[in-house]
């Protein structure tokens, strides 16, 4: 049984296989068209995850979509068509099984499942729990925004019930994302750097944040529509909203004062506390003592860690890819339950689940590049040790291994590492390398084996999900934010054995069982997904060295002039023409 | 005054002068004259001759080693005396006609005397983005409805055409307005385009009845008789084709071309030839033709000249007097638009005289002296030729002789060069975009400096360039056939594993798929799948010698109409020569043949699916088309002869 789950059309589309109910690829498809956050139907994304699964088209038996285009549809024209948006035509919601018949040429069934329930068995059916409490929040699906649940795996089917539910346009999410934008960031991309930013500031805005919105009765809570502009469509914001905090927003790039760090961490304070009640209604719900969180607002880390430590559940699974990329399982899960009558999934290990590359085509493509770079194929151990010197020398390494993650966080697949003792790193990480605001915090990656004695950790965090205070001995300044927590990532030899292992070589010469680890990317660029994409990165970045696979390139291996050459190449393929298959040169197709 | 950027010049000072300043140069080249500063008039002399236009303008393939506005202005020099000119280069590659008119109105701050605009090869879907069936928005695609649906393909026409006068005159009369009111002469140059050796081979949309299969019999009959030189049995074809498509298939005119040049009749060739451009106008047909002044264009330029007393320098006859012949190819084209050395030299000629006479000056008009450029710009201008050739003409005959002409003549022009075609074959071979290879660093430290302008990015394998290029290099004693096999199969030889051809590496003809596959519109997906609009669709296969490879297709024939059936045989060649096939129905089939090692070249092959015809009733496939778009959904107005979701080729 091969069932294609499929998120699209909104942003961050993705695609995954599940065979047999089991997850054998998953892929966003920026990672190959190299547009962030592409929200475009994964056709790359599908035709490699067929390929992984070693089955063409006809050998699919289901694809299965990510939410009910007709209910979406009915929101839509509730909320009326957007000043300056698609006219009503455009919100058609024939499109998306249109663009599977057509775009991917599937012939078989296309089943679609709600939106926040295919959230909400992305993390059930993917959690290993027997059964579950559930919460889903992000901006909005169809119509919920929040929903409340539990998962049952002992019976057929996917055993999930949502009984209630926070309908638009009340929605957390869109909180979020409105004062995200106000805060001068960009919205669906900028949520994560308003989190980053909280820790800085004081939360003097708890009453202007509270009438922004205020929690309700059971699962409910209720936003203050007059600040809010984003049924419109015009601006996330009304105007009474800098009224309200007596500033007016701020503009992209500009300084960020502590007015906008007070305000963000306001914000933070305020999202915690309905999280944390509402977490607590649900486990009064139904009981139980395991949670299962999806949706974007699952991906706030800081809230995650509060809710685990301070409310009453006892253990916490968020699925790695809770943004809208990751509802292709939940969907996949739930067509394969429809289908078979059996809960699909199981504990997902790891989320290496994108493309790899084999040792033998990465020599090929370092020999047509005339690189000269260190081959250690076979001696892995060798070029551990090369890495780690070059770690130790205070030098940034991207690293490039094994199968690409699933979601949004590199997980030591597509990383850049450091040393997490140097002080200077983390500037030079943000100036040089990752070219990123200077405020935001990096994570580490330790050995789960030492992870306790350097931080408020008493269980796994394999996917980076939640924060913790650091208890190191060690002085850490590169991974410790300025409130004294990180956001670690714990590294089993069980889930990830090479990487595992480079930490540990590092532990042997250091003392320090944990490394920087930041996505493989530049600012404005998703995590490189091949080997070229690295190239592209190590060219036109700081990064001191790089390992692709079994290679390993220092810096001055690299013709000095890329850095000139590549701006321009990669600018105009970006101006209409990325990559893909449908890939032509636009510099040749000057319309001349 | 605030002053304001003029192009990408931005407002500056030198040495407490206002000047305009532009940003340096890309290393591979840009859209814009290599000009650095440009400086407000100081002195009645001398005059200055602002020049304005696209790519032909700009020099395309030669700049910056040499501009049509350098060549003006050693010829103004020659004949009007050496300080009594100057020409400032404003021209772009890409330029569109509401950036023109922005140029034109701020190069006023430097005080330009005569204004010379060479433009009109641009006008396509630069400027009438939504006049197509895959326009980006809703309410273009239900305006070309309205007009497909009353008038039939018609009515398009007639809707992109007079979108694009409306905006031409638009800017044209602006510009007549601004250099009326300062008193600037205005020279339109009004271009003229390959017409012997560019080729247009698109099919034609969906003809009523079983139209499709006769005209594609017909064409099938029409190559096989100008294959045999029996031209006028090809014209009775062609004419039966024309019956069919209304005259508004390019490719009917091509052959119909090609028929009267075999017939030795230039004149009515180049009438084809024009009416070819014309029918592969964007607007109407779903496919990447090349940047062509059409006769609208022409009218619209002639048309303003009168309305605003433009002087008007018309290539069509300036060429025409030059070589004696009213069908100009290779000898003045590089490409579709593109001058040659020789062209330019002939159309500046041509505008310099225009220029001395307006300028009030005695002049005397010396013997046409060439241009000054060195043999490697050149030889890198014609391998460039070969490129573009190699990537963009769609020829209905044998596509080979062409590009052998561009790379014999880079070889003519500078022996030197091959070196610079082993590093562009080598580029093309590696598992990565050419700006990452040694074959690159190399390039750029050779005197045969390849830039963006001349192909050097290119997500294909360009077959039928490397063999062209192999061809001409065996020829001259150099055996580049080893070198060549062995960059193609260290990174694309078939394994036992599989090479997927329908990967864009592979594709034979990159630009033979429906123009949304082959550019992305703006709010169009990509298709997982290949499409093909042709009767045959081709794939580069590399293999070793000595053993046999298995391909496995997975393809069907989409029907034109929803829950139509469609059943036929896809018949698959490898070289030319036929090897097999499979039965195919409008649902996903798969199936798998042996190819025998004694069937392939070591290196590259082309294997080839030649799909059966679509016999669905054409009136009733635009038909739906036209219910689509009145929808807001984009619609295939072609055929599609086949369809491949993968085509497996494994070692066995």
């Amino acid at each position: 049984m091969n069932v294609v789950g499929l998120s699209a059309f909104f942003h961050e589309s993705a695609c995954c296989l599940l065979r047999d109910g089991r997850l054998v690829a998953a892929a966003e498809e920026e990672r190959f068209s190299r547009v962030k956050h592409d929200p475009r139907l994964p056709v790359s994304a599908f035709r490699w995850c067929l390929r992984r699964g070693g089955i063409g088209i006809m050998d699919i038996d289901c694809v299965a979509y990510y939410e009910s285009p007709a209910k979406k549809r009915e929101r839509q024209m509730w909320a009326g068509v957007p000043e300056g948006g698609p006219t009503a035509l455009a919100l058609d919601p024939g499109g998306p099984e249109r663009a599977i018949r057509e775009g991917l040429g599937f012939e078989g069934p296309i089943l679609f499942f709600d939106h926040h329930l295919s959230h909400a068995a992305s993390a059930f059916c993917f959690s290993g729990f027997p059964e579950a409490a559930l919460l889903t929040v992000d901006g909005v699906g169809e119509w919920a925004t929040t929903t409340y649940g539990r998962g049952d795996g002992q019976g057929n089917g996917s055993g999930i019930e949502l009984f209630e539910e926070v309908r638009f346009p009340h929605s957390l999410g869109l909180l979020y994302s409105t004062l995200t934008a106000y805060l001068g960031f960009e919205v669906n991309d900028g949520e994560y750097k308003v989190m980053g930013l909280a820790p800085y500031g004081e939360p003097r805005y708890l009453d202007e944040m509270r009438r922004l919105v205020s929690s309700g009765p059971e699962g409910q809570y209720r936003l203050s529509l007059d600040y809010f502009d984003f049924l419109r469509g015009r601006r996330m914001y009304s105007d009474a909203l800098p009224q309200l905090f007596g500033q007016p927003p701020r503009q992209r790039e500009a300084e960020i004062t502590q007015f906008h760090q007070d305000v963000a961490r306001s914000l933070q304070v305020v999202l915690e506390e309905i999280l944390l009640e509402k977490a607590r209604y649900l486990h009064q719900r139904t009981g139980l003592p395991d949670l299962c969180m999806a949706g974007g607002v699952a991906l706030n880390v800081v809230a995650n860690g509060r809710i685990l430590r301070e409310g009453p559940f006892e253990r916490l699974f968020v699925q790695p890819a809770a943004g809208d990329s990751g509802a292709c399982l939940g969907a996949a899960a739930l067509a394969h339950s429809q289908l078979t009558g059996q809960r699909p999934g199981g504990p997902l290990p790891h989320v290496y689940l994108g493309p790899r590359w084999p040792p033998d085509e990465i020599a090929g493509l370092l020999a047509a590049t005339g690189i000269a770079a260190q081959d250690f194929r076979e001696r892995e151990a060798d070029l551990l040790e090369a890495v780690v010197d070059r770690l130790a020398e205070g030098k940034v390494v991207g690293w490039f291994h094994g199968a690409l993650e699933f979601g949004p966080r590199a997980l030591g697949a597509r990383s850049l590492l450091a040393d997490p003792r140097d002080p200077g790193m983390r500037d030079r990480l943000n100036r040089l390398v990752k070219k990123r605001e200077a405020f935001r915090p990096f994570a580490p990656s330790v050995l789960a084996a030492h992870a306790a004695e350097h931080f408020d950790l008493d269980h796994p965090s394999p996917f980076m999900l939640e924060t913790c205070q650091v208890t190191s001995p060690l002085d850490l300044p590169a991974i410790t934010h300025v409130d004294g927590s990180a956001r670690p990532q714990t590294v089993s030899p069980v889930a990830a054995p090479r990487y595992a292992a480079l930490i540990e070589a590092f532990r042997r010469r250091t003392g320090c069982p944990m490394l920087v680890n930041t996505s493989f990317n530049v600012r404005g660029e998703p995590i490189v997904g091949s080997p070229v994409d690295a190239l592209f990165s190590l060219g036109s970045s700081g990064i001191d060295a790089l390992v692709l696979e079994d290679f390993l390139i220092d810096r001055e291996a690299v013709p000095a002039n890329w850095a000139e050459l590549f701006p321009a190449w990669r600018e105009r393929a970006r101006s209409g023409f990325s990559r893909g298959r449908s890939a032509v040169s636009e510099d040749l197709y000057t319309f001349v | 005054m605030k002053r304001e950027p003029i192009s990408i010049w931005q407002p500056a000072e030198i040495d407490g002068e206002p000047v305009f300043v532009r940003p340096d140069p890309l290393p591979l080249g840009d859209h814009y004259a290599a000009v650095k500063v440009l400086r407000p008039k100081k002195a009645e002399l001398p005059l200055r001759v602002g020049f304005f236009g696209e790519s032909v303008a700009a020099g395309y393939l030669y700049a910056p080693h040499l501009t049509p506005a350098r060549v003006l202005e050693s010829q103004l020099r020659a004949a009007g005396g050496d300080g009594n000119f100057e020409v400032v280069d404003l021209a772009r590659t890409n330029e569109t006609l509401s950036s023109l008119a922005e140029t034109v109105r701020t190069s006023l701050q430097i005080n330009p005397d005569v204004l010379v605009l060479l433009i009109g090869n641009n006008w396509n879907l630069l400027e009438t983005p939504e006049a197509s069936p895959y326009a980006p928005s809703v309410e273009a695609r239900q305006r070309y409805a309205r007009a497909l649906g009353e008038e039939g393909i018609a009515g398009t026409v007639r809707l992109a055409a007079e979108e694009l006068r409306a905006k031409a005159e638009a800017a044209l009369d602006f510009i007549g307005l601004i250099a009326g009111a300062v008193q600037i002469p205005v020279v339109v140059v009004v271009p003229e385009v390959n017409l012997a050796d560019w080729e247009d081979r698109q099919p034609p949309v969906w003809l009523p009845g079983d139209g499709i299969a006769r005209w594609h019999a017909l064409y099938a009959e029409a190559t096989r008789r100008l294959d045999r030189q029996d031209f006028d049995g090809a014209l009775v074809a062609t004419a039966s084709m024309h019956e069919l498509d209304g005259g508004r298939c390019a490719a009917t005119w091509r052959l119909r071309a090609r028929c009267f040049e075999g017939l030795g009749d230039p004149g009515q060739a180049a009438g084809a030839a024009r009416s070819e451009v014309d029918a592969a106008a964007y607007s109407t047909l779903a496919f990447l033709g090349a940047p062509r002044a059409t006769t609208a264009a022409r009218e619209i330029l002639l048309g303003a000249a009168r309305r605003h007393g433009f002087f008007p320098v018309d290539l069509r006859e300036v060429f025409a007097g030059h070589t004696g012949s009213p069908f100009p190819g290779r000898r003045l084209f590089l490409d579709y638009c593109h001058l040659t050395l020789e062209g330019i030299q002939v159309a500046m000629a041509a505008v310099a005289a225009e220029v001395l006479n307006l300028s009030g000056m005695p002049f005397s008009i010396p013997a046409l002296a060439t241009p000054a450029i060195s043999p490697e710009a050149e030889a890198t201008a014609r391998l460039g030729a070969a490129v573009h050739t190699a990537h963009r003409l769609l020829t209905v005959g044998a596509k080979r002789p062409i590009l052998e002409h561009w790379c014999q003549a880079a070889l003519d022009a500078s022996p030197g060069i091959e070196e610079a075609m082993l590093d562009l074959i080598e580029a093309r071979c590696a598992p990565c975009p050419a700006v990452l290879t040694a074959a690159q660093q190399r390039n750029l430290a050779s005197p045969y400096r390849l830039l963006l302008q001349h192909g050097w990015r290119w997500d294909h394998l360009d077959a039928e360039l490397i063999e062209a290029l192999q061809a001409v290099l065996e020829r001259r004693g150099r055996p580049a056939g080893e070198r060549i096999a062995r960059l193609l199969l260290a990174h694309h030889a078939v394994s036992m594993e599989g090479t997927d051809l329908t990967e864009p590496p592979y594709l034979w003809e990159p630009l033979e798929r429906f123009y949304p596959e082959v550019m992305r519109f703006a709010d169009l997906s990509e298709r997982a799948t290949f499409r093909s609009p042709w009767p045959e669709s081709s794939f580069c296969l590399v293999c070793a010698a000595g053993r046999d490879v298995e391909v496995e297709p997975t393809l069907r024939l989409p029907a034109a109409l929803p829950g139509e059936g469609r059943r036929g045989r896809v018949r698959i060649a490898v070289n030319g020569e036929e090897a097999g096939g499979m039965d195919a129905t409008e649902r996903w089939s798969r199936s798998s043949l042996l190819i025998p090692t004694s069937s392939l070249k070591p290196g590259l092959n082309r294997l080839s699916l030649r799909w059966p015809a679509p016999e669905a009733d054409g009136r009733a496939a635009l038909q739906a088309a036209v219910e689509r778009l009145e929808l807001g959904i984009a619609a295939d107005l072609h055929p599609v002869f086949g369809e491949v979701f993968s085509l497996i080729a494994r070692l066995r």
